[in-house]
């Protein structure tokens, strides 16, 4: 012991003497009580705090009081009290006794203002402030001398006012010892847990969250206890479905030690649950967003995958066991399954193709000719009427349906079902919006999809007419074509029987008049498969072929009529061109369209003038050109731009078609078709093609290939 | 076939075509030449001889029409018969006008065809007999001096022998021996075939001494 704690012992060692002087000679007149504790042995302070308490505990008694502290222990005069053991007037305040006999050791033999609750004779309890001193004489403590006021009425109000103000507060509060027994609840939290005041304070308060159904887990209790700092957590009491924010302040004494902890539990759920729902709207809203930029670049054969992708995603999102797109029958009599998506446990569902309008009448009844919604979240919900929907459904498994109509220009088109299997799906009136809305995209895609089809099939026949006049105007070169072998066979032929006739036939001449009627035939065959395959429709046989071949063909197609018309047409091939991959019908009609357009340029020129000339040459790397070039009057500068656009046309009795469908032919064949003037007049239209490559095999062999893009059908281009 | 039968000269630019017009008229007795391209016949020597053209309408280079003019130009007056894959109804025209014998379309039957090509034949000997005799007679008129040309012209138009004098100034009997001489070189027995020989030579009458004529009473 060193010499300043010495001299601090000396001078409390004085304290108590002039205390004891004080509280012997207030004695009498005191209003509050006043008592002297005395032992039947001295207790040495030398010994173990343990054993001191439990010295003063066995051999204190009451040696003197006054009637203030006699009334306190509810009896009538000071000398009733005397010889008391403290042993037994502690006895009904558990181990709250012994514990201030520890303060009172471990203090220097000092208790100042503490609290003590007494259990009073009549059972009720008391609160009082104690203070005692304790006098140490040879190393003993040989008395002690105490006063104490009755602070009940004090506390009382304090208390009261506190739990009037725990009461008011919405929230639960609860404060926990450090074994997080719960000391204080307020009526929030007697209703939060649905539990009696009694059910609730001095439990253990991981027995109240096991039979309240809350994860011992999620109670931030605990780890505010070991972390001593505020904690705050979010926890889910999902059998109530409801969340709770639980935050917990620990109350720290002077040594920074937790000896108690406030525990706030509010009620998120609202905030919760906007929040979650905010969160799955924007997520609902992303899909859209997502599903709605795969639609608008799917191509035509990709919609229906799209469509089933985005049943899924409606199924998983809404956590529904199968969604379904159905179209109504033109007659609105039907309705077929555009897409259906399955839950993977839910097997196939509708397996069989069955008649919705037959099997649900009243669903479709209601749906289809009134385009209302149908939801029944469960059987019941289906009215009386609807017995044979609500037999189909309970055949099907169906627990929960709900049916939206989708209008496609004023009637009802489409029709989404959302069906629950597994279980009754109450949540599914929120949603109709939602699925609305993506119906109607899935439909507009499909309407889409529809109209290019059309648009396509329009095309198709357009493109068929452009052909069919293209090859109007070479009806007398085809009509030439064929005559020249026929004249040649007959003349042949009637050479011949003039020859037996008049039995002069020489049998080697037969056999070159035979030969010749042979090969003429061939001739005549070549062309009517050729008349036959450009009147062919649509059809699509990429092969390789080569360019000069092509330009051949097509300047000996049009001999004639550039006879017929005085067009010196004029070859300029390149020596070597490399092959390329294409349709050689389609392609010959390109070819056609530009010279016979060239053609008609130079009509009104004078005769020596009118020249046309076709030229192909290789354009490393990898295209090849062909081009048309006239000596006519050009394009105007205006139109130079929009002669590929559909219904261009600068002729009396055009279609306007020609260039277009050539444009959409070289496009498709993954070419460019261009125009521009020549600068020394006329102009010259070419296209380039990718040259052939070996593995370039993507096209080869299909026969029916995505058709030439359709070209946009704006007005022509500025 | 011997070197004395008519030729039918076939233009056309399709090899087996020519091949084939070609047999038939061979086999029907004609000798036949063919030519892919109008130029062809047009630098052959023999456009002058006898024969007819079987022509095609359509023709690379210069067209069956063309050719016809250039022929005429040329003043080969051989018959063409045109031979067209289609029937073009303003060229027909204009070749028929243009003194076409025929036009067939093809693909055409032998007789038709051979039918043409006989009449065509026809058409060049009777041509060719009539273009020998004017030659006679051109030559005659040719052997006439001066003042005989101008006595025949007189002649022609009807004068008598003493208007003639008058008109010429001199004496009847002077015209009278004149006159004789002229029917002599004419070879002409009569003023009426006098006359009719100077009409196929293309000889014409003098005309203000008609109106002359034609104001007596």
């Amino acid at each position: 012991m060193c010499a300043a704690e010495q001299a601090m012992n000396s001078r409390s060692s004085q304290l108590p003497h002039e205390t004891e002087a004080f509280y012997r000679s207030y004695l009498a007149s005191a209003l509050e009580g006043i008592w002297c504790l005395e032992t039947d042995m001295p207790v040495s302070t030398a010994l173990p705090e343990e054993e001191q308490v439990a010295l003063i505990l066995r051999c204190g008694y009451i040696a003197q009081s006054n009637s203030a502290y006699a009334r306190m222990h509810g009896v009538a005069r000071p000398e009733e009290m005397c010889r008391r053991r403290l042993q037994d007037l502690l006895a009904r305040s558990g181990s709250q006794g012994a514990e201030l006999l520890r303060t009172f050791v471990r203090g220097g033999y000092r208790l100042v203002e503490n609290e003590l609750c007494l259990e009073t004779a009549d059972g009720t309890c008391r609160w009082f402030s104690l203070n005692l001193t304790g006098i140490v004489e040879n190393g003993s403590l040989v008395r002690a001398w105490g006063s104490q006021r009755d602070v009940t009425q004090q506390y009382e109000r304090v208390a009261e006012g506190w739990l009037a103000t725990f009461d008011a507060i919405r929230d639960a509060v609860l404060v926990m010892d450090l074994d997080r027994r719960v000391v204080l609840a307020n009526t929030a939290t007697f209703a939060l847990f649905r539990l009696p005041a009694r059910a609730v304070l001095g439990r253990p308060y991981h027995e109240l969250l096991l039979e309240a159904g809350i994860r011992v887990a999620d109670c931030p209790v605990a780890r505010a206890l070991r972390i001593k700092k505020r904690t705050e957590v979010e926890i889910p009491w999902s059998v109530r479905g409801v969340w709770l924010l639980g935050t917990v302040d620990p109350i720290l004494d002077e040594a920074g030690g937790v000896t108690q902890v406030v525990h706030v539990l509010k009620d998120i759920t609202e905030r919760k649950v906007s929040e979650t729902a905010a969160c799955r709207q924007l997520q609902f809203e992303r899909c859209i967003s997502a599903l709605s930029a795969r639609l608008m670049q799917a191509s035509n054969d990709q919609v229906n995958a799209e469509v089933h992708v985005a049943l899924r995603e409606i199924r998983e999102f809404f956590e529904l066991d199968r969604t379904e797109l159905l179209e109504v029958t033109a007659d609105q009599s039907a309705l077929k399954v555009v897409e259906s998506s399955p839950a993977p446990s839910c097997g196939q569902g509708l397996a069989e193709p069955m008649d919705v309008a037959v099997a649900f009448p009243w669903v479709f009844e209601r749906v289809v000719r009134r385009g209302q919604c149908v939801l029944a979240s469960t059987l019941d919900d289906l009215p009386p009427e609807a017995e044979a929907d609500r037999v189909e459904c309970l055949a099907q498994g169906i627990r929960s349906i709900l049916v939206i109509p989708l209008s496609v220009s004023a009637s009802v088109g489409y029709v989404v079902v959302a069906i629950a299997t597994r279980r009754e799906h109450t949540g599914l009136e929120e949603y109709i919006p939602r699925l609305r809305l993506m119906g109607d995209i899935l439909v507009n895609a499909l309407a889409r999809q529809q109209a290019e089809v059309r648009a396509r099939r329009l095309w198709d026949q357009l493109a068929h007419v452009a052909r069919v006049a293209a090859l109007g105007e070479l009806v007398a070169a085809l009509a030439h074509e064929l005559t020249q072998p026929l004249t040649a066979m007959l003349s042949n032929a009637q050479a011949a029987q003039r020859r037996l006739a008049s039995g002069h036939l020489d049998p080697a001449e037969l056999e070159e008049i035979l030969a010749d009627i042979v090969s003429d035939d061939l001739r005549a065959g070549e062309v009517i498969r050729r008349v036959r395959l450009s009147l062919k429709k649509g059809t699509w046989q990429p092969q390789r072929l080569d360019c000069n071949r092509l330009v051949i063909d097509v300047a000996r197609l049009l001999r004639n009529d550039a006879l017929l018309r005085q067009v010196a047409i004029s070859l300029d091939l390149a020596p070597t061109l490399p092959s390329v991959q294409g349709d050689p019908i389609q392609l010959q009609q390109v070819l056609l369209n530009l010279v016979v357009n060239a053609m008609d340029a130079v009509e009104d020129l004078p005769a020596t003038r009118r020249q046309v000339r076709i030229a192909t040459r290789s354009l490393p790397p990898g295209r090849i050109q062909v081009e048309v070039c006239d000596r006519g009057p050009g394009i105007a500068a205006d139109n130079l731009a929009g002669v590929f656009a559909p219904f261009y046309t600068t002729k009396p009795v055009g279609l306007g078609m020609g260039l277009a469908i050539c444009r959409s032919i070289i496009q498709a064949h993954e070419g460019t078709i261009e125009a521009r003037n020549n600068p020394d007049g006329g102009a010259t239209l070419w296209f380039t093609l990718p040259v052939y490559e070996p593995g370039q095999t993507v096209q080869a062999g299909v026969p029916t290939l995505p058709l030439p893009a359709l070209p946009s059908m704006s007005p022509g281009r500025p | 076939v011997t070197a004395a039968s008519p030729t039918v000269f076939v233009v056309d630019d399709d090899s087996s075509l020519r091949r084939s017009l070609a047999r038939l008229l061979e086999a029907a007795g004609y000798r036949a030449e063919t030519f892919a391209a109008p130029a062809d016949f047009l630098a052959h020597a023999g456009i002058q001889g006898s024969g007819c053209l079987l022509l095609d309408l359509q023709l690379p280079g210069l067209n069956g029409l063309e050719l016809q003019q250039r022929l005429h130009e040329a003043g080969c007056l051989m018959p063409i018969v045109f031979l067209s894959g289609q029937a073009d109804v303003p060229d027909s025209v204009r070749a028929m006008k243009a003194g076409a014998l025929d036009f067939l379309t093809k693909p055409c039957r032998d007789v038709d065809l051979l039918a043409a090509v006989a009449s065509a034949l026809e058409m060049d000997r009777r041509q060719r007999r009539e273009r020998a005799e004017v030659g006679v007679i051109q030559e005659h008129l040719a052997s006439l001096t001066p003042r005989e040309r101008e006595v025949l012209s007189h002649v022609l138009s009807g004068a008598l022998n003493k208007q003639i004098a008058d008109a010429l100034g001199t004496v009847e009997k002077t015209i009278k021996v004149h006159r004789a001489r002229v029917m002599a070189k004419m070879q002409a027995g009569s003023v009426a075939e006098l006359v009719r020989l100077a009409e196929r030579a293309g000889v014409l009458p003098s005309p203000p001494f008609q109106q002359t004529v034609a104001r007596s009473p």
